[in-house]
């Protein structure tokens, strides 16, 4: 399975971890002092690997604002250079992920078909001295709903 | 010849009573013992799928039953004890007031997915509200996007299909304020929910090309645990496409999305208590991009007159949808073809899964190609699934196999009706003691209520929607002379000339509610409602005799005699509202379980009943906004200022406990509303804002800021009611109130027109960009600058 990640580039604004630092600060939370977003989406089954760079040029990433990184999943992450802590959430089986369906559809567009799954997700990188379970706090009460959601963090 | 039945006919009451709880059914003992009786008649046990589909017909959700049954209810005022029975209580007071007001230009009203009402002959215009609290609660953002996509999909199955043409939200949240440590444990914080509901709201509205124009929102503690979310969609559709049926023969199509796992059990599950370990598989995921799809494939279908009826797949999923389209004929369903998302559902839950975007059509054999051919134009899923039949039975087949046979009569009819007891306590109200404040305690207080959540600008929820799509949005939700200058505005219009081309003819969506004047005075809050939502119509130019009410009552556990007895009490005020100021009521919805249990604490919501109005007027350029116009125009309020601090925002902030609650004198309200209409129709009002929460202090500012211009207010000028102090003029709610602005050239003829209503001069607008009362007899003078005031009054929820 191929993991891509969407980062924005660095000079442009990372809104979503922009509203979540918010969000720190409005529930009190301190420690954390940058964060970074990607959204990530999980492409398995019959997909040749340069399908995958493509996929992600072409349609997971805007070429002007945004980065993307592809790993084959389960892996360490090669970017998790500063001690960073990540949160990794993703739908719970059974739960209607409507963006892995419209990107099925836009792969087929780009003639990317076959016996393909997606999944979506998305990924939280945290810099700053917390402890792991602030970080299951900030994973539970912040960002995901453990109602639809599961949560991975690494540390 | 059944598969898959279960033990049932010879349960005993405590086994019967296990299962409802188990499958999650929401049945009472005696629903279960009906439901037993008929299958002991029919000499066999029932399937799975037979009891999910008499318990999902049968729940309040669907059935109304406590609307529906007959109630005792007593009536405690005084030393006087008035007991009666109560028949029917939806039938004699909502829909009684439609009944006999009998207006001919309402069309549809209490039978289809929404009201209907004539628009110009050609056209009629339709709004349904719904609520969507339990959704919200457990998942504020997939509860409010399929909140809104449901009441879409309500609009588009309106007749025989509407085009969207505006969303309309109104909230109640907790206090977004409040510390963490001070909310349940296994609750969100208000402050979440609020964001969640909203992006959620944004997210589907958005994305469908529909303007969200419309809106309030409330925040009250009792809203923390279980908060309210009101989606409400109006829509367009020609007048001959109003009447459908399905005929013998018909067959069933089900278009739109896949059905999954989502939402089942959603019918039956918000007629039971919130707890943290609610079941996962009643949240539902909302798609605006498939529901897009849908739309326009149905609006092509509709006008190439493809289908005989149509119903939309909301609570209840298939088994509602289909249940209720072949009601008065019969169906056979064939479940294996109805397309899933993916394998190892269970018959009985293709059946009842609330999966989104889904509508249910009946289409005569003949155009069975013709159909396909559209919906598969716009790359939407359609197939057949069974066809209607006559024998007033639902039959449904799974891979050949009968996995069900239900008499129509037996689900639509049979739900036994229990008399449930209702027992209300007029309150008695005190006049508060007189509130004397001086100048700078005035200034204060009026600072503190401009920045109160319940009065504060709603900008930051207002902007993440678009209320621009469409290129329809007449008057809009924000009014100001520039961005950062930003006023309410007390309705939208809507004018909808890409669908009738031409016309000058617009649509006046408001609303009104305060669960704060419920708290002290049920019977009050009702007809504040009805009243609030005329006003905000009348002042931004409507027609109330051309303007027609939605309800939707929100309220704690029915099953709690004081609970229900200020249902029935709510109920009955709007009837009389509804009948002293002729405006019929023509669709509504009840959501009546809010309650939650934390710790076994039982908590339930302050009562909520939200009023929204919509009416019909013939100039769009004759509409009205708040800002104040041109400096050297006199101000007139409109309407008498009584003592009524009760359940105000100025009582709140003080933590007054006396006060009378606001009234609605029908006799002053109406003849007032009237002639604003005439005044309106007459070109001579220049500015016009109605006064509610925080009163004319509030009115005032909110006028001026957004204008930049100044306002010299005299408080003594005000026709009050009674000897009252400046406190209580500036920040009593009395009804029926409007402050309007009028160029010395016009006031003849405003006097003329005004002639039977109470109304006084009490300023003028200035150049000066400052608001300032003053009152010679009290010695009383304050003033403060437009911006300091605006910013006041942004600043609580600009970044959220």
């Amino acid at each position: 399975m191929y993991k891509i990640e969407v980062f924005m580039k660095e000079q442009f604004k990372d809104g979503k971890a922009d509203s979540f630092l918010d969000d720190l600060k409005t529930a009190g939370i301190d420690g954390i002092s940058k964060a970074r977003f990607a959204a990530l989406y999980f492409l398995d089954g019959e997909i040749a690997a340069e399908d995958i760079k493509k996929a992600a040029e072409e349609l997971f990433a805007d070429k002007i604002t945004q980065d993307f990184l592809i790993s084959t999943t389960d892996g360490e992450n090669a970017e998790n250079k500063d001690k960073e802590i990540s949160i990794e959430i993703q739908y719970k089986k059974g739960v209607t992920d409507n963006a892995a369906k419209s990107a099925l559809k836009a792969l087929a567009d780009l003639n990317i078909s076959g016996n393909i799954s997606v999944k979506t997700g998305r990924k939280y990188y945290l810099n700053g001295g917390i402890s792991k379970e602030m970080a299951e706090t900030i994973a539970y009460k912040i960002l995901a709903n453990a109602l639809i959601e599961e949560c991975r963090i690494q540390f | 010849m059944f598969a898959g039945t279960i033990e049932f006919v010879e349960l005993s009451e405590l086994q019967l009573l296990r299962l409802s709880r188990d499958k999650v059914l929401s049945l009472s003992l005696r629903e279960m013992k009906t439901m037993q009786n008929y299958f002991q008649k029919l000499q066999r046990n029932p399937t799975d799928i037979e009891i999910e589909t008499t318990a999902q017909t049968w729940s309040e959700h669907c059935k109304h039953k406590t609307l529906m049954s007959p109630i005792e209810y007593v009536f405690e005022c005084g030393s006087r004890k008035d007991k009666t029975r109560i028949q029917n209580l939806l039938k004699e007071t909502i829909f009684k007031s439609a009944q006999e007001l009998n207006k001919k230009w309402c069309l549809s009203v209490f039978k289809d997915n929404a009201g209907i009402i004539d628009f110009d002959g050609k056209y009629a215009v339709c709004f349904k509200v719904e609520t969507h609290n339990h959704p919200s609660a457990l998942e504020p953002y997939g509860g409010a996007a399929t909140g809104i996509g449901g009441v879409i999909r309500d609009i588009l199955a309106a007749g025989l299909g509407a085009k969207p043409l505006a969303n309309t939200d109104v909230f109640c949240f907790g206090d977004i304020n409040a510390e963490r440590s001070k909310i349940p444990e296994g609750i969100s914080h208000p402050r979440r929910i609020m964001k969640g509901v909203v992006s959620g709201i944004r997210d589907y509205g958005n994305k469908m090309g529909i303007p969200t124009v419309n809106g309030a929102v409330c925040f009250d503690e009792g809203y923390t645990a279980n908060p309210l979310v009101h989606c409400g969609t109006m829509g367009i559709l020609p007048k001959n496409k109003i009447e459908k049926g399905a005929k013998k023969g018909d067959l069933i199509l089900l278009a739109g999305g896949r059905t999954g796992r989502d939402g089942i059990h959603g019918a039956t599950f918000s007629s039971i208590q919130l707890d943290s370990k609610s079941d996962v598989n009643a949240v539902q995921i909302g798609s605006p991009i498939e529901e897009k799809k849908l739309l326009d494939a149905l609006l092509k279908a509709r006008d190439l007159n493809l289908y005989t009826s149509l119903t939309d797949c909301g609570a209840g999923g298939l088994s509602s949808a289909v249940g209720e389209l072949g009601k008065d004929t019969g169906v056979k369903v064939e479940l294996n073809k109805v397309p899933l998302k993916y394998e190892g559902l269970e018959p009985w839950e293709i059946w009842v899964s609330e999966a989104q975007e889904r509508m249910v059509f009946s289409v005569a054999p003949k155009n069975r190609n013709k159909i396909l051919e559209v919906f598969k134009a716009e790359d939407v899923e359609a197939v057949f699934i069974g066809e209607f039949t006559d024998d007033q039975k639902l039959t449904i087949f799974y891979n050949d196999e009968m996995i069900a046979e239900l008499d129509m009569d037996f689900l639509h009819e049979g739900v036994p009706k229990t008399l449930k007891t209702a027992h209300y306590k007029e309150p008695n109200e005190v006049l508060q003691k007189s509130v004397k404040m001086g100048s700078s305690a005035l200034l204060k207080s009026l600072k503190k209520v401009l920045a109160d959540l319940n009065v504060c600008s709603k900008e930051w929820i207002i902007r993440q929607y678009d209320f621009e799509v469409q290129g329809q949005t007449v008057v809009k939700p924000l009014q100001g002379s520039s961005i950062e200058d930003s006023a309410p505005s007390d309705a939208a219009v809507i004018c909808p000339f890409t669908v009738v081309k031409g016309t000058k003819k617009g649509i006046v969506l408001s609303n009104g509610i305060n669960p704060q004047y419920g708290k002290k005075n049920i019977y009050k809050m009702a007809s504040c409602a009805v009243e609030e939502a005329l006003r905000n119509a009348a002042a931004t130019g409507a027609n109330i005799e051309k303007t027609a009410l939605l309800d939707n009552f929100c309220w704690g556990n029915t099953n709690n005699p004081e609970v229900l007895g200020s249902l029935v009490r709510a109920a009955q005020s709007c009837y009389e509202a509804s009948k002293n100021f002729e405006t019929p009521f023509i669709s509504g919805k009840d959501s009546l379980h809010n309650e939650y249990a934390v710790n076994s604490q039982k908590f339930s919501i302050p009562p909520a009943l939200l009023i929204s109005a919509i009416g019909v007027i013939d100039d769009i350029s004759k509409t009205l906004t708040v800002p104040f116009k041109e400096s050297g125009n006199k101000v007139f309020i409109l309407g008498l200022t009584r003592n009524e601090i009760g359940g105000s925002v100025f009582a709140a902030m003080q933590k007054m406990q006396k006060g009378i609650v606001p009234q609605v004198y029908y006799k002053e309200s109406k003849p007032i509303m009237l002639s604003l209409y005439k005044a309106t129709q007459a070109g001579i009002l220049q500015a016009c804002h109605d006064i509610s929460g925080g009163g004319i202090a509030t009115a005032i500012c909110e006028m001026a800021f957004a204008s930049s211009k100044g306002v010299h207010i005299d408080i003594d000028a005000v026709s009050a009611a009674s000897d009252m102090t400046p406190a209580e003029i500036l920040f009593s709610e009395s009804n029926g109130r409007f402050i309007v602005e009028v160029k010395a050239g016009d006031i003849k003829k405003f006097k003329q027109i005004f002639t039977n209503c109470i109304f006084a001069e009490i300023g003028s607008v200035t150049d000066d960009n400052k608001v300032s009362f003053e009152s010679k007899k009290n010695k009383i003078s304050f003033e403060e600058s437009n911006e300091v005031l605006l910013n006041i009054w942004r600043q609580p929820m600009l970044n959220v």
